[in-house]
């Protein structure tokens, strides 16, 4: 309280000593809470963001981020129909024309200003018909999964492709019959991956899905984009000299901005045309003209040694192996004029013309400069930001609190972890506070000559690493011996027996010698014999059970410690006044000992929770039925396949009951606090 | 299970003393062992104190100790992986832009005369300390222990100073004295855990950071149960704060500090988690300890037989240790104060 003394508190040399003070605590309590805020925030963000370390995520304040992070989930699943790797976010940049965007990191904020800050009736113009032209207008071929890449997203398609099934069919046994599947859980009835080259069969699963595409809103649906595979197709190679496409105001020709149609007729060189129809564009889209190529697929057919009369389809087979024969007579020999691309321009552009009578007409809607009708791209980037604008305010909401609440149901979902961890920490603590006590309790009241000895070996157990202990625990969970341990519970009966009635002509130490030596007789000889003989088993393993997670714990050798140096030093006059009244050991130490020591075993209550809470190495270790899995343990599991924020979330989550317990209890835990002096 | 070539699934073979043998003449294992004299040092040294401070500024100050004390109580209350995680993951960020560095890089950049005072602040702190130490030294009311400490202590801040001097004179004459005062600071972007010279530092700093708060308490505890009578009668005698500091507070502590210590040398001795997490004992087994040393050879190599072996030589090493540690627990008793009777 008082280096500093009370007299001259106003002094300037004083101030300034206490103004050092606030310095110090501060700086040391702003490291102290950095990490903290940075932890709670963290884990409101999602991949997107989860790397920037910001103490306050942009989105927060920012509805530039907010819109990157909305963006980055409303993509169309590219990796369902395209195996290539960089695809993060290849999509994005082709809508907004942005050839630096190849990771999330490289999607700067001003980069959608493009967007953000063009005239609102514009964009609402774009949006409204790409929403009318998805609902009404669009062949299902090109439509595709959209919200698909994060399975912790909250607009995970999964979920709702698993609501949509439960509201057509119901149960899960109704799904399994009519699919022919044994499906545990509703997330084992997969998405349908439509492949890239081949169309899937007609089975009750795909068309499901399928129906389920077509009935998601369109703001949910992404659609098929011939100018994305432009794009990585001719990402890497030099344009010809003659191309004229968009340029930036460097006047660089803007890579993401080349579109298909510029690829079609040919202004990028016949070379790259080909190499994209032979090998890069996607089957499922391809249409070849029957009558430009028919006599090229009757030569292919004789060269190849196949069935003549195999008749040449416009689009891709079903069949397998005719499929297969289709691709590749496309990636060899079919002639280049033939082949061609579908997509959903082909019916955008007509749709636009129903509804513009004129192109002036859709440039003075859309501010845009097009020429004709078929330049007209599909205004991705503005119908995502237009429906981003409809749902600000509760996306922001949604994002702050979805990973707490997916935490939430994890652990709810899987209820056996709560219950566990709480009868554990029940048990645990009901376990301190028998043993210990009961241990110190006899060594502070029956001064043996040993006891000292015995705290010795007691504290010994302290001086080895605790990894080290860790596999005897283990083995001996594994089978623990019940069979020694019931002896050494004779062994202490009988002692006690002929201690007791035998006092006048045994000493202590006779007595005990007797008794050790009849168990030790019996263990050696008689019970392995016994055991053997009838087929009983000597040992029983306590793995997944509250057994093993308790009895390493127990007693606890400084706890004891502790305790007896408390008890040494009450007063030796209240167990004398405690006997002149009659009262036995027991009561003594229920009535006297204990009520008198509440604060240390508030402590001990205080400790034995933490860790039963904390425990996790040897909970992993001997509880590996998920069924006993305890809280911790839960958590590592849980992170084990989740993302960084989620993580962050369930650990704040779990820091809660102990900074609970610490806010509530520190008086408690100040006041048990045991402070050695010298005597 | 020292004895045996332990298998886990059983068969296990009695080799007599060849674990023990085998755990000796490995040379690995004594440079470990020496390595774990320096992690020992350095966390002592630099995370000993740091509780003791802390605690004392949390009496001193006339507001805010509650908020304080929860607020340094934080890293206590999740695990301590998370803790060690985020300084891994998050400070110890080796790019310049990585937040320590940020800061250490940000020192570079303040202009030249706050930097010689901040220099010239920290030489002069120093200087006073190492005089406040000698003052001690030739105070004839210390009892000789004390002076032999006192002395120990400021000689070799003294020759600290002075190498330092000496080191700058050397580089650059008496001008590069001046030179290396008045001028910018000049850190170099840290590696931090990848840099084998300094990786033990960096692995302590997070544990003493948060273990400071939790280990804080039992001196606040400690520091309340001081009567507030021997303060007064040593502000009537004239004590200044030093005095106050040494003959006042450190004397009611000292059992508390000695078992306090010892025991931070034990758990010093025997840390290997959090080492484990922080860098694997690399790089180029640079921070890898005994206690490591056995987890690895225990779980990794399956050498239970010869990390047992290892565990028993360190607990005998340790024996020493312990044995004072049980000795002056049994000189002390235990009580404990109603602090918050005090408090008011």
């Amino acid at each position: 309280m008082s280096l500093v003394s009370q007299v001259g508190r106003k002094s300037w040399g004083v101030r300034l000593l206490f103004g050092g003070m606030y310095a110090l605590l501060l700086l040391g309590a702003l490291t102290m809470v950095y990490p903290f805020l940075l932890m709670v925030t963290m884990s409101t963000t999602n991949r997107a963001d989860c790397q920037e370390f910001r103490i306050i995520p942009r989105y927060w304040l920012d509805d530039g981020a907010l819109f990157k992070k909305y963006l980055l989930e409303a993509m169309p699943s590219w990796s369902q129909i395209h195996a290539q790797a960089d695809l993060t976010v290849t999509p994005l940049a082709t809508w907004f024309g942005m050839d630096h965007w190849f990771t999330t990191f490289d999607i700067k904020i001003s980069d959608l200003d493009s967007i953000i800050k063009m005239p609102r009736e514009n964009c609402r113009a774009r949006a409204r018909d790409l929403w009318d032209f998805i609902r009404n207008a669009c062949p299902a071929e090109f439509k595709m999964p959209a919200f698909i890449v994060d399975s912790d997203s909250m607009f995970f398609i999964q979920d709702d492709y698993v609501s949509f099934l439960k509201g057509k069919y119901g149960s899960l046994e109704e799904v399994n019959r009519v699919y022919g599947d044994n499906a545990a859980t509703w997330d084992e009835i997969g998405m349908v991956i439509e492949p890239a080259h081949r169309a899937l069969a007609d089975t009750p699963r795909v068309r499901d899905w399928r129906g389920f595409i077509e009935k998601r809103a369109p703001e949910r649906t992404g659609l098929f984009d011939a100018d994305m595979l432009v794009y990585v197709a001719t990402r890497g190679l030099s344009l010809p000299s003659g191309y004229n496409g968009s340029r930036d105001k460097n006047g660089i020709i803007v890579r993401s901005l080349i579109t298909y149609d510029d690829l079609a007729t040919g202004k990028l060189g016949t070379n790259v045309l080909m190499k994209f129809m032979r090998s890069q564009a996607l089957g499922r889209y391809l249409s070849v003209d029957i009558v430009k190529a028919e006599s090229a697929w009757k030569d292919y057919l004789r060269v190849n040694k196949c069935d003549e009369q195999m008749p040449l389809k416009e689009r891709v087979p079903q069949d397998e192996y005719l499929a297969g024969r289709w691709n590749h007579f496309i990636a060899t020999v079919c002639p280049l004029e033939a082949i061609s691309m579908r997509r959903p321009e082909d019916a955008w552009r007509p749709f636009l013309a129903g509804r513009y009578k004129s192109i002036e007409d859709l440039n003075k809607a859309w501010g845009s400069d097009y020429r004709a009708f078929n330049e007209v791209r599909l205004p991705y980037a503005a119908f995502h930001y237009d429906v981003f604008l409809g749902i600000k305010k509760e996306l922001r909401r949604s994002y702050l609190v979805h990973n707490f609440k997916t935490v939430f149901n994890f652990i709810a979902i899987h209820g056996s972890a709560l219950r566990v961890t709480v009868i554990y920490i029940i048990l645990l603590i009901a376990g301190t506070l028998t043993i210990n006590p009961l241990a110190a309790y006899a060594m502070s009241r029956f001064r043996l000559q040993e006891s000292h000895h015995i705290l010795l070996f007691l504290l010994a157990t302290m001086a080895f690493p605790g990894e080290v202990l860790m596999i005897p625990n283990f083995l001996q969970i594994k089978s623990f011996p019940i069979g020694a341990f019931g002896l050494v519970l004779a062994a202490m009966l009988l002692f006690y027996f002929l201690f007791r009635s035998l006092r006048r002509r045994l000493s202590l130490l006779l007595s005990a010698t007797v008794a050790l030596v009849l168990v030790g007789c019996l263990a050696g000889w008689f019970v392995p014999r016994l055991a053997e003989h009838f087929q009983i088993n000597t040992s029983v393993t306590l793995m997944n059970t509250f057994w093993a997670l308790v009895l390493p714990g127990l007693a606890n050798g400084y706890g004891i410690f502790l305790l007896k140096g408390f008890f040494d030093s009450l007063p030796p006059e209240l167990y004398e006044a405690g006997l002149i009244d009659g009262a036995s050991e027991m009561r003594m130490f229920w009535q006297i000992t204990i009520p008198l020591c509440k604060p240390i075993m508030a402590v001990m209550v205080l400790g034995a929770f933490g860790a039963a809470y904390g425990a996790f190495m040897h909970a992993f270790l001997i509880c590996q039925d998920p069924q006993m899995w305890t809280l911790m343990v839960f958590l590592y599991e849980f992170q084990q396949n989740h993302s960084v924020s989620l993580v962050m979330a369930s650990l704040v989550m779990a820091a809660v009951p102990t900074l609970l317990v610490f806010v509530f209890c520190q008086n408690i835990i100040l006041r048990g606090i045991v402070i050695p002096t010298f005597k | 299970m020292a004895f045996q070539d332990f298998k886990i699934l059983g068969g296990s073979d009695y080799v007599g003393l060849r674990n023990f043998v085998e755990a000796v003449s490995e040379l690995k294992f004594w440079i470990y062992l020496l390595q774990t004299f320096e992690y020992v040092c350095i966390s002592i040294g630099l995370g000993f104190l740091m509780p003791i401070i802390l605690a004392v500024l949390l009496t001193e100050i006339p507001k805010g100790k509650i908020l304080f004390r929860m607020i340094y109580y934080l890293p206590a209350v999740t695990t301590g992986l998370v803790t060690l995680f985020l300084w891994k993951n998050l400070l110890y960020d080796s790019q310049p832009g990585g937040v320590l560095n940020a800061l250490l890089l940000g020192f570079n950049a303040l202009p030249v005369l706050v930097a010689a005072g901040l220099k010239i602040v920290f030489f002069l702190a120093a200087c006073a300390l190492i005089a406040g130490l000698i003052y001690q030294t030739v105070h004839p009311w210390m009892q000789p222990r004390g002076r032999i400490i006192c002395g120990l202590i400021a000689a070799a801040g003294l020759t600290g100073l002075l190498a330092l001097l000496a080191y700058l004179a050397r580089a650059g004459g008496l001008p590069g004295i001046t030179g290396a005062f008045i001028s910018k600071f000049d850190f170099a972007a840290q590696q931090f855990l990848r840099d084998p010279k300094l990786v033990m530092l960096w692995i302590v700093v997070p544990t003493i950071w948060a273990g400071a708060g939790p280990g804080c308490l039992i001196y606040l505890a400690a520091l309340k149960g001081i009567p507030e009578e021997q303060y007064e009668a040593a502000d009537l005698d004239g004590a200044g704060l030093w005095n106050k500091v040494m003959h006042v507070m450190v004397p009611n502590l000292k059992a508390l500090i000695i078992i306090n210590f010892v025991g931070a040398v034990i758990a010093g001795f025997k840390a290997s988690g959090n080492i484990f997490v922080m860098t694997g004992g690399g790089p180029e087994d640079a921070s890898m300890t005994t206690g490591l040393y056995i987890w690895y050879n225990a779980f990794m190599f399956l050498n239970f037989g010869v990390a047992t072996a290892m565990a028993w030589i360190m607990g005998a090493l340790l024996l020493g240790f312990t044995l004072t540690q049980l000795r002056i627990l049994n000189k002390l008793q235990f009580r404990n104060v109603d602090v918050e009777n005090k408090t008011k």
